[in-house]
């Protein structure tokens, strides 16, 4: 069963790929995922376990455990209207059957990732989900930038997939096993480079301080690859594995605060650079670090079942507003959040994007709300100050929240009131999807003018089942649903104090107050900030600039100095040394043939004849330094000659050298 | 059987030479037909190859028994993938389409030749016929640099010869020096396998140790003595490139398992230190510098040097503890033989790309390039899917490769696998800015005239991607026969 899990999606994605009709396409690969949704459903049900010998001690093991029980069911059902979404806004694009092949197909590998029962299984899934990331990001390949954002993030993400090879090769090394029920037998030290390995690798995948960046370039991707990729896919791996490994883990010493402090430094930042981005999607991107930050503060916390919850919540609001962000592209041709008033014409889009605004606010009865109050509850029974961090990351999720959704899809009397254009940071991404929906944009423009909700049936279908379950998440508030989670992911849930809640609560009617007074004054798109200091913080805080100088191009010189280093030095030193050495030779030794002695002073350079070789060391160094290049050409012109020549009395010539030689030296060796 | 794996393409290469000038395709057809016939024999060999620690379907004669001298063919786990590569790599390389400059019959007679000889060198079981069969292939891929090869190709040509005859020397030096301290002297790989001579190390081990050093670090190749490789690339032609990269560098480190790893054991570990050292210079410093070729060739030349590296990495970490670890050490060796079998198929796969490329183009430069995933899909398809297999996407065989050498050498050597993992992300870097620069983005409409990949070269590219699929998602078939003699050679 758990195969199927795997290979319905992955065989199905190759087959819309392949040969699906453009028109049925999404249709397929929806009907497809909901297949898989309930296939995963049983598997969650009833766990069967599966496993898959990869030759010699190495296996492959599958299993449904912890909060994969829960996140197997929700991957197929978070990316099932995603792909009808995807199907109704680039019904005319040509590349819409791989679009949707590569979306089915990243359903399948994230699969692998939860159903790992080892960290091998985990590793395949882990570098799967990027390569499937890879060419989702790069899905405009023609244009210029997607290839590069492409690499970016596949790089960034491989880079901290090191830390999963780490992890394995320690937990081997003590255990003799890579299962991940085996490492609770590791001992400590074992367990410490593990989790380093695990939290690297994870850190990166959650686009957490410092890898946030790649983020933004994943931007280039299609909306509707953005709503998977940080809802249920890619993002979410690295938030699953702390998820499942919390309770091994939690036994190394520095383990809870370290995964604390960066999931907090995480909602922070993202929560401000969402704050100041004048861009729909990278200021949803920005939140998305920011709401994993807080999951990660819920591992450290010890509260596995609050991260799941989190996780659950999270994947369905924010894949929920990334789509809604794929509309306003598709229909006013920009992201530019300055440029965007679609509260009026995309009425019912506004009411489905409200919903899951309300819900990354921190609103309760939403699931949102509830999931952020189970991660407050965990963060203030630890200490004091985390709580009061994880209340401030709450206010600026509630105040970046408000801001993106008037901005966007707000009221009209709203926007009105803060309609003026941005003289901030020209942001480059807001044409992203522009070229691409050409058919779609038309059609979606004609919708604009009426109040009619355009995009197609499709459109509103997805974002009205994002929204119908992400209202159906407030279930995660009621008592008997607490205990549940609690049952299968494991773990206990902080008690919630009335305290909290109502300083939550305050918090969130704070923030929306003074959206509404920057509203009000009209400076809610560039916050009455300089220019320079907003795109310089928009801009993740001069992150990408700071790994592009200190990182990226630094390894570029160096290759490059280490590419003339291997022309010039090396090249010319190992056969600078054999030419001049061959020079030389040629006048000292019997033999005349000149190849003979290459090959009896390129042994010699290495220090076989070193006794030898000391006679001559003054010419061959001397000499052969000035020398070497002048008698490169003249040598090597006699040789090529000779040795096309009488190449076969040459070489053995060399043998009988080499015999000679060697008598010599065993000799003396023994 | 086995001999008839040699003898049949050697006789083969004097059929062709006979046949009719002209008559291009009689000599193409014939030809290959000869060479699928070690194909062929090598499956009915690996179906009934049974799997332990010591050699099978042993062939042997008397030779020149005064010197200890015998013929003696066998197979084992570690040389039969190794086979098997080659028997695979020689039909579809001698297929590829190229010009050959109106001289098909030595074209295809040598690389007949080659292939008995490249079969030789891996089903030997006497050093003596071990060594003849390794400078025979020298002889043969000079031939096939200097006379089909572009740009400077003699001097690369020459270059090749005189790097690899002197590691040739090295190895002849190595292998009387490992004779003489048989006792009775015998060249018989099987005894000397069974009995290592010069216990415990010493002077003159170490001597005769660096001696085999010498020769597989210029063979397979490492860093420093591999300036041979990127100009040899360079200017052979594509087919000569995937035969150099795909089966001739596997000889280096094939003998580093089978000679240095196997024969002189005590040796080897006191070395094995120094070697991964070497390997994992190999690795970052091949990475680095293939970052920055803007020459196609020369770019998959380096990762050459990097792969060939993870595979001694694999190795001296196998064979770098006289006890213990005993698993770990078995994966990793098997992943340094899985890593030969993975790297044969995939950067021949690229270097036969890089001719298809160079055939419709005439140039390596990468910059000169752009968008060609507009125009040759085939073509693109297939670089894509050659280069993260080699970088070490999971469900490609390079990955299997990857995972069980780091695994495995983390136990012995846990810092140099941190180290060596630093030239994964490389690969990954420098393979995906060449898929941007050369296959992505807009096209370069100097280019919009390109064809795409012939109905051969897409047979050729099938037969190659879809094995390294296999072994990605189900390599148990091929890890167990390696693992069988891998587990016998660290645990003795």
């Amino acid at each position: 069963m758990l195969w199927l899990l795997i290979l319905v999606p992955g065989l199905g994605g190759l087959g819309l790929l392949l040969a699906a009709p453009r028109r049925v396409a999404a249709g397929l690969g929806a009907s497809l995922l909901l297949a898989v949704a309930a296939v995963a459903f049983a598997a969650a049900w009833w766990q069967p376990a599966s496993g898959l010998s990869w030759g010699g001690p190495l296996a492959l093991q599958l299993e449904v455990a912890s909060a994969a029980r829960f996140l197997v069911v929700l991957v197929p059902l978070v990316a099932a209207p995603i792909v009808l979404f995807a199907g109704s806004v680039y019904r005319e694009d040509p590349g819409l059957r791989r679009l949707t092949g590569l979306l089915v197909g990243f359903v399948g590998v994230m699969e692998v990732v939860l159903v790992a029962g080892d960290l091998l299984t985990l590793l395949i899934g882990w570098e799967l989900v990027a390569a499937f990331s890879w060419a989702l990001i790069a899905q405009h390949w023609r244009e210029d930038k997607p290839p590069q954002a492409a690499l970016e993030a596949f790089v960034t993400v491989r880079f901290g997939a090191i830390g999963l090879f780490i992890a394995a090769g320690a937990a081997f090394a003590a255990t003799g096993s890579l299962t991940l029920d085996g490492l609770a037998a590791a001992p400590g030290s074992t367990l410490s480079v593990v989790a380093a390995g695990v939290l690297l690798a994870a850190l990166a995948k959650s686009a957490q301080v410092p890898f946030s960046f790649w983020l933004f370039s994943a931007m280039e991707g299609p909306s509707p690859v953005s709503a998977l990729l940080h809802s249920a896919t890619m993002v979410a791996a690295g938030a699953y594995v702390l998820v499942r490994l919390q309770p091994v883990l939690s036994s190394v010493p520095w383990f809870s605060q370290t995964v604390t402090a960066l999931g907090l430094v995480s909602a922070l930042a993202g929560g401000i650079v969402a704050l100041l981005q004048t861009d729909f999607k990278r200021a949803l991107a920005g939140s998305t670090t920011a709401q994993y930050g807080l999951m990660l503060i819920a591992v450290g916390a010890a509260s596995v079942p609050g991260a799941t919850a989190q996780l659950i919540a999270h994947a369905f609001f924010k894949s929920l507003l990334f789509l809604a962000a794929g509309l306003a592209l598709a229909v006013a041709g920009t992201g530019d959040l300055g440029r965007l008033r679609l509260g009026r014409p995309q009425r019912a889009a506004a009411v489905f994007a409200g919903v899951g605004a309300l819900a990354l606010a921190g609103l309760p009865p939403l699931g949102g709300g509830f999931s952020k109050e189970l991660v407050l509850a965990a963060a203030a029974g630890k200490s004091a100050w985390l709580g009061l961090g994880v209340l401030l990351a709450g206010f600026l999720s509630a105040l970046y929240t408000a801001r993106i959704y008037v901005l966007s899809y707000g009221p009209a009397l709203l926007s009105r009131r803060s309609h003026q254009t941005n003289p901030g940071p020209a942001m480059d991404a807001d044409a992203t999807d522009a070229p691409w929906v050409s058919g779609g944009a038309a059609d979606a423009g004609q919708a604009a003018g009426t109040p009619a909700p355009s995009g197609g049936r499709g459109v509103l279908t997805a974002l009205g089942f994002l929204a119908v379950v992400t209202v159906l998440l407030g279930a995660i508030g009621l008592p008997a649903v607490e205990h549940w989670l609690e049952r299968v992911s494991g773990g206990r849930l902080a008690t919630d104090q009335t305290w909290l809640v109502s300083a939550s609560l305050a918090s969130i009617a704070l923030a929306f107050g003074l959206t509404w007074v920057l509203a009000r004054r009209r400076t809610l798109v560039t916050l009455s900030l300089p220019s320079a200091v907003q795109s310089w913080a928009a801009d993740w805080l001069g992150l990408p600039t700071a790994v592009r100088r200190g990182v990226a191009e630094p390894v570029l010189v160096l290759a490059l100095a280490l590419r003339r280093f291997d022309d010039h030095v090396i090249d010319a030193g190992v056969l600078g040394t054999a030419r001049s050495a061959v020079a030389t030779a040629g006048r000292a030794m019997l033999f005349d043939d000149r190849v003979v002695d290459a090959a009896v002073w390129g042994v010699a350079k290495t220090g076989w004849l070193s006794a030898l070789a000391s006679r001559f060391w003054d010419d061959v160094v001397v000499d052969g330094a000035v020398e070497g290049l002048a008698r490169a050409n003249r040598w090597a012109g006699a040789n090529v000659r000779r040795l096309q020549n009488g190449m076969v009395h040459d070489y053995y010539i060399i043998v009988v050298a080499g015999v000679a030689l060697l008598v010599v030296v065993t000799a003396l060796a023994s | 059987m086995l001999t008839a794996m040699i003898v049949i393409p050697l006789l083969g290469s004097l059929v062709v030479a006979v046949l009719p000038r002209g008559r291009t395709l009689l000599i193409r057809r014939v030809a290959l037909a000869i060479s699928v016939v070690p194909l062929a024999l090598t499956l009915i060999v690996w179906v009934r190859y049974v799997g332990g620690p010591l050699p099978e379907m042993i062939e042997s004669a008397r030779w020149i028994p005064s010197l200890g001298v015998g013929y003696k063919v066998g197979v084992d786990g570690i040389s039969l993938p190794l086979v098997a590569l080659s028997a695979l790599l020689f039909p579809l390389s001698m297929a590829y389409p190229l010009d050959l400059r109106g001289r098909e019959r030595t074209y295809y007679g040598l690389f007949l030749f080659l292939e008995a000889a490249s079969l030789g060198v891996f089903l030997a079981l006497d050093l003596f016929l071990f060594f003849v069969f390794w400078d025979l292939s020298l002889v043969g891929m000079y031939f096939v640099i200097a006379i089909w090869g572009h740009g400077d190709a003699a001097r690369s040509a020459l270059k090749f010869f005189i790097y690899t005859l002197t590691g040739s020397l090295a190895l002849l030096l190595g292998i009387i020096g490992l004779y003489l301290a048989t006792a009775p002297h015998t060249f018989d790989m099987v005894s000397i396998i069974q009995d290592p001579p010069l216990p415990g190390g010493g002077l003159r081990a170490g001597l005769i140790f660096l001696a085999f050093v010498i020769a597989f670090v210029v063979k397979s190749p490492l860093v420093p003595l591999h300036t041979w490789l990127p100009p040899a690339h360079v200017d052979a032609p594509g087919p000569g490139s995937a035969i150099l990269a795909g089966v001739l560098l596997k000889m280096g480190t094939y003998g580093f398992i089978r000679i240095t790893l196997q024969m002189m054991p005590d040796a080897f570990r006191r070395y094995a230190l120094a070697l991964a050292i070497l390997a994992v210079v190999s690795i970052v410093y091949g990475a680095l510098v293939a970052l920055a070729q803007s020459n196609l060739k020369r770019l998959i030349a380096y990762t050459s040097i990097a792969h060939m590296g993870l595979v001694v990495l694999g190795t001296a970490a196998a064979g770098g503890l006289l006890a213990g670890a005993v698993d770990a050490r078995r994966i990793a060796l098997d992943g340094a033989v899985v890593g030969m079998v993975s790297h044969g198929l995939i950067t021949g796969a690229l270097f036969l790309l890089a001719g298809s490329i160079y055939a419709r183009a005439g140039t390596y430069e990468m910059d000169e390039f752009g968008g060609l995933a507009s125009r040759a899909r085939a073509l693109s398809l297939a670089a894509i899917v050659a280069s993260f297999a080699s970088l070490g996407l999971p469900g490609l065989a390079q990955f299997v490769s990857d995972v069980q050498i780091f695994v495995g050498a983390f136990a012995v050597y846990p810092v140099l696998v941190v180290i060596s993992l630093a030239g994964m992300v490389l690969l990954a870097a420098l393979f995906l800015r060449m898929l941007r620069r050369v296959f992505l983005g807009p096209l370069n409409e100097r280019w919009s005239g390109m064809r795409d990949l012939s109905r051969v070269e897409i047979a050729v590219m099938v037969a190659l991607l879809v094995p390294t699929a296999i072994i990605g998602i189900y390599p148990a078939w091929l890890i167990n026969v390696i693992d069988a003699t891998a587990k016998a050679v660290v645990s003795r």
